[in-house]
């Protein structure tokens, strides 16, 4: 059996007996069927990135299981049945479970304490290219590179 | 070579440095540190990882993306 851990997002506009509710069928589904929770962490309301179904807001949880591979199914059917998981995600968990926190808040110490000795090193890249508007692709040609420039005649009639 | 002094220092991959194997898509602070602020996932040229972990940070950024961790692209921007 592998390691598993799968993530989702509650509407948090429930009430608590419901978001309760919505877990413990997810931590149902897994030990009802030969699995078994290794970690359960419910990390609670948290703001949103960006708006899923207009809420800015999420109750997230994140379950790493044991199981065999005949129950991934039957989580994803669960989700898909019910409305309130905004997100959900599951994946195959390669971090060692007793140990990925503490690693976590070393690392995390570690590169402030670096950043704090080399500025010049820190994470943070204010600076991107003043050509860069956020769109997708597109922009530059005309070097070198660029084919059909003089081989095919004009682009489009339009052009002229 | 010219002699860049201590401004082209080789750079080293930071969680090679630290020993990390696993990168959590849920560990938003860390994630936020290798992206730009508009939400790109920061080349290795200038974070200077290695290809493993840039590899599994990448992974991590796309995850946390899915999960509203992170943005998928920065509306506000000054």
């Amino acid at each position: 059996m592998r390691l598993y851990e799968t993530t989702f997002i509650l509407n948090p506009q429930t009430d608590d007996t419901t978001i309760d509710r919505q877990i413990k069928a997810i931590i149902g589904i897994i030990t009802g069927n030969g699995g078994k929770v290794v970690i359960e962490d419910r990390i609670g309301s948290r703001r949103l990135s960006f708006q899923i179904n207009k809420l800015s807001q999420g109750y997230y949880t994140s379950l790493v299981f044991q199981a065999p591979t005949s129950v991934l199914p039957l989580i994803e059917r669960h989700y898909k049945l019910d409305d309130s998981y905004m997100r959900h995600l599951t994946i195959l968990f390669t971090g060692d479970p007793e140990k990925v926190k503490e690693q976590q808040i070393a690392f995390a110490s570690a590169l402030e304490a670096q950043e704090r000795a080399e500025p010049h090193r820190s994470g943070q890249f204010h600076r991107e290219s003043s050509h860069d508007r956020g769109g997708y692709g597109g922009g530059g040609g005309r070097g070198r590179y660029d084919r059909d420039d003089d081989r095919r005649g004009p682009r489009n009639r339009d052009d002229r | 070579m010219a002699d860049f002094g201590d401004k082209r220092r080789r750079k080293v991959c930071r969680f090679c440095e630290n020993k990390i194997e696993y990168v959590d898509f849920k560990d938003e602070r860390l994630l936020r540190r290798f992206t730009t602020d508009r939400g790109k996932i920061v080349p290795r040229r200038i974070n200077g990882n290695c290809a493993l972990h840039q590899r599994t940070l990448t992974e991590a950024i796309k995850r946390g993306r899915h999960m509203a961790f992170l943005a998928f692209a920065s509306e506000s921007f000054r």
